[in-house]
């Protein structure tokens, strides 16, 4: 840890003397691939709406981690994802209703459940900074966490890839190469349930589906292959977590807002680029 | 998918249903003839509590939950309109901390309301900008956590003794005495301030918007304060120069609540080598009435051991 510290010092940023920084910046380094991976296939599947409603539901995971005494939500909020994800999951395949409204359904009563209980506990107002989050007050205990998430999503990633990417472009025929679709679709809506609920005191339930979307969404504009797709989105994500926090410090401005912006900026510069190049 | 709906439902109200069970000590109390008095959140609560302490006939409520905490941004509940329905005073803070004030007055243009502030000695607000919404009452300066002042406190119970004296005046007798009580117990705890006496000069810094208040009272100086519990997370560049002033000035304390402003003190005390002392900003706990002066007394006890 101190090496990295003493790197970080050595560059040439006035805002790598502070140690909440350096740790803030060590949270978006880790942060941003793990979004950036998962964002990849969240786009290509549809699935935007998905990951918005999961970081919705923390709200229900804290208010269950606060009847529970918890004193930290993290393993509630967790628990709650993972169950929700798999229900959604579990609904849309039944295929009775369209899976936009679906995952409404489910957003919008897991928010209101989450207000119920922790207004019936009076309590909402305190936990209002998972509303933005706060990656100023990241703690090296929530940095290892980061980094044991982003390592188990990548050995996953490179277990499962082939098996994820044929599911992503077609269901029925990754079903006819063998691939058991339902188990899949599960891991990987675990995978996103998990990436978001550690990162939502970071960057928080409003922003937190942007920074997942957005890179992939920047980066699907100008690439051609899979591969690219999914290097560009990292390097994206990499670029505007780091910028939006650099501008933030110097600007005095919300940090997760900033990150957020720039990767609109991304997307707003691709867009026009993409659209020439087809 | 209709199984699953109606298990969230069930859910739903299962667990809504265990939230308000354990807490609901302070409300609900049975309709009686006599004093119906509602304060309008736990510290009032309390104060109330030590004037009417074994006055029959009054019916003492707390509008909000004990565990609201300060009242930023509340929300007026259903129940705490039910609550002011049948009752005949309503106790406030005052200073802007009631920013629902208003709709009361709109739908009970009656109720009896009184401003528990008047005559306490106000410190001025924060620079932070985000006046608690006082505009309306042009007390827009003042830092509404008079609470956290013991004379203040007392000055706050004599306001409820008068204005109950008139409301009941059979009473007025008892609610005399029980005021006179509660000032001479805290004359002990004035006493225990004062015997802090740290350095002249004693810089602190603060976490909670009311600490001001107790740092005053001792006679510490507020060098860096930090205010986040009203939904305004402190920008990098805040904690930045907090974390400047903190090492410049020689700051050893940061006096944090168990509450949003925690995560940053600790993020500081990481900085800078300072160290957290936690404090009771004394806005939620146990309806008992000896709870504000317990309170009181373990902060400054808790302060006296960090400076010492």
């Amino acid at each position: 840890m101190s090496v990295i510290y003493g790197f970080l010092e050595s560059l040439p940023f006035s805002m790598f003397q502070y140690d909440f920084m350096k740790n803030a910046f060590l949270a978006a380094v880790l942060i941003a691939p793990l979004f950036a991976l998962l964002g990849t296939m969240a786009v290509n599947n549809k699935m935007a709406f998905f990951s918005d409603a999961l970081g919705h539901s923390a709200f229900t995971g804290i208010g269950l981690g606060v009847l529970l005494g918890l004193k930290n939500p993290i393993l509630a909020m967790l628990a709650f994802g993972i169950f929700l994800s798999l229900v959604i999951t579990k609904v849309k395949a039944a295929n009775m209703a369209s899976s936009d409204t679906i995952i409404s359904v489910f957003s919008s009563s897991a928010m209101a459940l989450g207000i119920v209980i922790l207004s019936g506990h009076g309590g909402f107002s305190k936990y209002s900074a998972y509303l933005v989050g706060d990656i100023l007050t990241v703690s090296r205990t929530d940095l290892l966490v980061l980094l044991l998430v982003l390592l188990g999503v990548y050995v996953l990633w490179a277990v499962f890839y082939n098996q994820l990417l044929l599911l992503s472009i077609n269901r029925s025929l990754a079903a006819s190469r063998g691939v058991r679709v339902v188990l899949m679709e599960n891991i990987f809506v675990i995978m996103v349930a998990v990436a978001v609920m550690v990162s939502i005191r970071a960057i928080g339930i409003l922003m937190i589906n942007s920074l997942l979307i957005l890179p992939a969404a920047a980066a699907r504009n100008v690439t051609r292959s899979a591969k690219g797709y999914h290097w560009l989105t990292t390097v994206f994500g990499l670029v505007s977590s780091l910028a939006g926090l650099t501008i933030s410090y110097y600007g005095d401005t919300s940090a997760g807002a900033t990150m957020v912006l720039t990767a609109a900026v991304l997307f707003l510069i691709t867009y026009p680029l993409g659209k020439y190049r087809k | 998918m209709k199984k699953i709906l109606a298990f969230c439902l069930a859910a739903a109200m299962v667990l809504g249903g265990c939230g308000k069970s354990s807490e609901n000590t302070g409300k609900g109390a049975a309709e009686t003839d006599g004093l119906t008095v509602v304060t309008s959140f736990y510290p009032v609560y309390l104060l109330t509590a030590n004037v009417t302490d074994g006055v029959e006939g009054v019916t003492l409520k707390n509008m909000t939950q004990p565990q609201t905490g300060c009242l930023h941004d509340y929300e007026l509940t259903t129940e705490d309109m039910k609550t002011l329905e049948g009752a005949d005073v309503l106790f406030i803070n005052g200073l802007g901390m009631e920013s629902f004030l208003d709709k009361v007055m709109g739908q009970y243009p009656n109720l009896f309301i009184v401003d528990t502030s008047t005559g306490s000695v106000t410190l001025a607000g924060d620079d932070h900008g985000h006046a608690h919404e006082g505009e309306e009452y042009g007390e827009e300066e003042a830092n509404p956590h008079i609470w956290l002042n013991p004379s203040n406190g007392v000055k706050q119970a004599e306001v409820i003794c008068d204005a109950l004296s008139q409301a009941d005046p059979a009473n007025a007798d008892k609610y005399a005495a029980n005021t006179a009580t509660f000032a001479e117990s805290m004359e002990s705890v004035i006493a225990q301030a004062e015997a802090i006496n740290a350095a002249p000069g004693t810089e602190v810094a603060v976490f909670h918007e009311g600490f001001p208040y107790l740092t005053d009272l001792c006679g510490l100086e507020v060098g860096v304060g930090i205010y986040a519990d009203e939904n305004d997370e402190p920008s990098a560049k805040e904690l930045a120069e907090a974390a400047e002033e903190i090492k410049e000035d020689g700051i050893k304390l940061l006096l944090a609540a168990d509450d949003a402003g925690m995560k940053y003190a600790e993020t500081l005390a990481a900085e800078t080598g300072a160290t957290v002392v936690e404090l009771n900003p004394i806005t939620s706990g146990e309806l008992n009435k000896d709870v504000y002066r317990l309170g009181m007394e373990r902060n400054l006890q808790t302060l006296a051991d960090a400076l010492s």
